[in-house]
């Protein structure tokens, strides 16, 4: 996975998805880098709403309305402190609202600055509340990094398994990159905490993000299979309300376990979010 | 690639742009993956139409998205690839 970074793209993640595919992407005329670069302008001027967002909810629900940190209401259920459901689910909900706002802000800043260096790069995320399904959220909440799990894990796996059952082989291949390809990626990204953690501290502490992309193969392999067996969702206000309720659902339950921090264990998430339904 | 097949392979896509809510033009040179007009599934689901429509088998071939990045290449990919 190792590629060559540009400037703007300093994570593990490459935004731009590498040398080869940039050059395809620069601008070839000079109105055509002024399009792109204007696009980028726009980009991070859209970027800092975005941040500018995040702030306010913080503040507001945070800070005012006393809404604990998801950390501070997992903490809260496991000292079985009291904690109206209300707070728990708002903790649950603002902390994925912050965490997509963080995404969608940190992958407008790269592209943005990428456009404004001349390569026409599309967005990394794209209208993520407009997913009619879980496959198009995964799509559009962060292209580069489903580009890299496509381009490493779901395209010679597509090629090479199950080429005999198209629907094996979709569902497969998509568990192979939303699923096993997000572990091994999320755990290598981390594997200096083997120093500090020790082999068997990392591998316990991950454990919950393994759940997640457990979860979370399994969801958008269903639906690449639902969408390949010609499902259309309803275009209807209701249908899309419908949509929206279902894959944010999904997605707010799954934030649980997949937060990024490693101080509760894969037991006590799925206790707090029993907790949510009512189950103890 | 017969003219029937391309016709069908052009509607494919621009449905598939359609789904993008990419209601542009399509030109038989212009770049679809590359440009970033589809995404790698599309792509996929391209790789499975033409291996259905051609016989294509695809794990045989060194892949590169250059080579189906525009009806042009997807064309002359078929043309040299296709088993029927």
């Amino acid at each position: 996975m190792g590629v060559l970074r540009p400037f703007w793209s300093p994570t593990f993640l490459p935004f731009g998805k590498g040398a080869a595919f940039l050059r395809k992407t620069f601008a070839k005329s000079p109105e055509d880098l002024a399009v792109t670069q204007i696009k980028g302008v726009k980009l991070l001027l859209w970027a800092n709403v975005l941040l500018a967002m995040k702030i306010i909810l913080v503040g507001v629900f945070q800070d005012q309305l006393q809404v604990p940190s998801l950390a501070a209401a997992q903490d809260a259920f496991l000292a079985q402190q009291s904690q109206s459901l209300a707070q728990a689910w708002a903790a649950v909900i603002l902390s994925t609202a912050t965490y997509s706002l963080q995404i969608a802000f940190w992958g407008h800043l790269f592209i943005g600055i990428a456009r404004l260096a001349g390569f026409r790069l599309p967005r990394s995320t794209w209208r993520p509340l407009g997913s009619k399904t879980l496959m198009e959220y995964f799509n559009r909440f962060h292209y580069y990094f489903k580009e890299l799990l496509v381009d490493f894990f779901f395209v010679p796996t597509f090629f090479k398994m199950f080429r005999g059952h198209p629907r094996l082989r979709l569902f497969f291949a998509t568990f192979m990159a939303a699923g096993v390809g997000n572990a091994i990626w999320h755990f290598l990204r981390d594997i200096d905490l083997i120093v500090t953690m020790g082999l068997g501290g990392v591998l316990a502490s991950f454990e919950s993000y393994a759940f997640y992309c457990l979860v979370l193969a399994t969801g958008l392999g269903l639906s690449q299979v639902r969408m390949n067996m010609g499902f259309k969702p309803s275009l209807s206000l209701a249908g899309r309300l419908r949509s929206f309720l279902f894959v944010w659902s999904f997605v707010v339950c799954l934030h649980a376990f997949s937060d990024g921090s490693r101080s509760h264990t894969l037991g006590e998430r799925l206790a707090f979010v029993g907790s949510l339904f009512g189950v103890s | 690639m017969n003219s029937d097949g391309k016709l069908k392979l052009r509607k494919f896509l621009k449905e598939a742009l359609e789904k993008h809510g990419d209601h542009g033009e399509l030109d038989d040179s212009e770049s679809l993956f590359v440009s970033g007009r589809l995404d790698s599934f599309s792509m996929m689901q391209l790789v499975m139409q033409l291996e259905e429509s051609f016989g294509l088998d695809f794990s045989t071939v060194d892949f590169d998205v250059s080579l189906i990045d525009s009806l042009d290449e997807i064309e002359a990919f078929v043309d040299a690839n296709a088993s029927s």
